[in-house]
């Protein structure tokens, strides 16, 4: 078995995204969930509910900390007091795993709470592993970098995103984050080949997998997260069992929020559909 | 890093086509396509933005009515980034924000409260984030000599902050929040005291003038023996018992000794 990076050793089978209308009845009824993965900048308050959901659900189940606020691709200075609310959250939570995106949210003080894509070059490369660098240094571990979907790329990129990836978790010791659904709706909006991407991926490095839902909005996949995972996705996620039976997976589902007995029955799905891949493969 | 590049994409996805000088440099952004490719994050950032403003300010945009409100926070979001990595914190720019807009939106004059309002909404959500308070040492406290209390300065909840309008948008605020609940019709001016009720409810309380002087003083760091030249003629007894009730009510959080005490 390939080690894994960081904490997903202590992560099982299948997680679930904590979403907030969710969170009294997990309280209430403890469903046997794995894990939970907390959207990181949702629980940054010094204070609160917010505060108290996250150390709540911290307290019953294994947690990880996914967060879009970081901007490793960004050229503003990294946020050092952002840093600092990351590192609590993780601390408090005693988070798993802590994950971020290979993009950038903010330039120039101005917050866009949305995943730029950035050019695949060697300068970039250069640039977003001392920025990662430096934000593993202040929070006191390792992070995952997942790749994100992009509805266009740069003419300036001289390597392949998984390319980048490898040399980013390489010059860094970061690992990967495998968001299976951003492969999908990638490949189908600039015509690559998803299994060739699979190929390519530098497994050794990847500790967590993401699945979602997209949706199509005129000749585009977008990557919504509005919806139950689409069965070509799940194909898709059957193929990288072949590579990582043993990571860690989680479902991802933000907007148009079923109740929580919908998305356990995705949870249920998954399991069960692991657990058929893992026969095959034997 | 390419800066350039960055600007003129966040410029791009942020403000509007005219704006758009870095699809040239994209690849899948020429072509019949590439309008909607820019858009799928110009949708994306504006429905995040507008639904974190209409998550904040719930009050203001049932005022307004959700067309209106959507299409007002549209544009004001053009204008107004956020300017911190933490999408809680985006909002502070709306209540002025609103005020200039009923400058120029002559039917907003319908709603001379609504700055007001938005101000009374933001103080609320920051309540929501404000950080736990530790509970206060009074059996210390009530070990301390006369002088030494009265050297004190007290210490207010986190959550805890005051108001004023000409407008009594607490009413109004009440009748959106808990359409069932009878509220009183009081008129404006009023001093409102916004503070945490129970571990994570927030309230809402307005207070007589002489309470306001008195909790004003206490957040501006007054000793206790100061707080009797604030409290318009308040007795001794009646501020005593003023500021019991406020820690009960958990407004008054703890304390901090005066050099007295030191």
């Amino acid at each position: 078995m390939i080690a894994r990076p960081g904490g997903a050793a202590v992560l099982a089978e299948v997680g679930a995204g904590l979403r907030g209308p969710h969170v009294p009845r997990i309280l209430d009824e403890k469903p046997a969930v794995s894990w939970f993965e907390l959207l990181t900048d949702n629980h940054l308050a010094e204070g609160g509910a917010l505060r108290f959901q996250a150390e709540a659900i911290a307290e019953r189940y294994p947690v990880t900390l996914h967060g879009v606020g970081m901007s490793l691709g960004g050229a503003d200075a990294l946020d050092t007091d952002y840093l600092r609310k990351v590192k609590g959250l993780a601390d408090r939570t005693g988070a798993a795993l802590v994950s971020e995106h290979l993009a950038f949210t903010c330039h120039a003080g101005w917050h866009v709470h949305e995943l730029l894509p950035i050019p695949w070059t060697e300068e970039c490369l250069r640039h977003v592993s001392e920025r990662v660098r430096v934000a593993q240094d202040r929070l006191g571990r390792q992070i995952l970098i997942e790749n994100i979907s992009a509805y266009f790329e740069f003419e300036s990129s001289s390597l392949s995103e998984t390319q980048f990836l490898e040399a980013l978790c390489e010059e860094t010791g970061c690992g990967m984050l495998l968001d299976v659904n951003n492969i999908f709706v990638n490949a189908a909006n600039h015509g690559f080949d998803a299994l060739d991407y699979l190929r390519h991926v530098p497994w050794r490095h990847v500790g967590e997998i993401h699945l979602a839902g997209h949706s199509r909005k005129g000749d585009l996949l977008v990557d919504t997260h509005a919806g139950p995972v689409s069965q070509e996705v799940l194909e898709l996620y059957l193929q990288t069992q072949v590579y990582a039976a043993d990571v860690p997976v989680l479902i991802e589902w933000d907007n148009d929020l079923p109740e929580w007995p919908v998305l356990l029955r995705e949870v249920r799905q998954i399991e069960a559909l692991r657990v058929s891949a893992a026969r095959k493969i034997a | 890093m390419d800066e350039p590049l960055h600007a003129a994409l966040v410029a791009t996805v942020c403000r509007g086509p005219d704006t758009d000088r870095s699809g040239s440099r994209m690849r899948a952004v020429r072509g019949p396509d590439a309008a909607a490719r820019i858009d799928v994050y110009r949708d994306s950032i504006r429905s995040l933005h507008i639904g974190t403003l209409g998550r904040a300010f719930p009050v203001c945009r049932g005022v307004l009515g959700e067309d209106y409100w959507g299409q007002l926070i549209a544009t004001l979001v053009r204008c107004h980034g956020s300017d911190s990595g933490d999408l809680n914190r985006y909002g502070d720019f709306l209540p002025d924000a609103l005020g200039s807009a009923q400058v120029i939106r002559p039917e907003l004059a319908e709603f001379p409260y609504l700055q007001c309002l938005a101000h009374l909404e933001w103080r609320i959500h920051l309540a929501k984030l404000a950080q736990d308070d530790d509970a206060g040492n009074w059996r210390r406290f009530a070990t301390l000599s006369p002088a030494a209390q009265g050297a004190c300065s007290l210490r207010t909840s986190h959550a805890l902050s005051i108001l004023r309008s000409v407008y009594p948008i607490d009413v109004i605020w009440s009748r959106h929040t808990h359409p069932g609940l009878p509220a009183d019709n009081l008129p404006g001016p009023v001093c409102l005291c916004i503070h945490r009720e129970g571990r994570f409810g927030i309230g809402v309380s307005r207070l007589a003038s002489r309470e306001s002087g008195i909790i004003e003083a206490i957040m501006a760091g007054a000793t206790v023996t100061q707080l009797e030249r604030h409290s318009q003629g308040m007795s001794a007894g009646d501020i005593t018992n003023t500021v019991i009730e406020w820690i009960g009510q958990g407004w008054i959080t703890g304390y901090e000794s005066g050099a007295d005490d030191a």
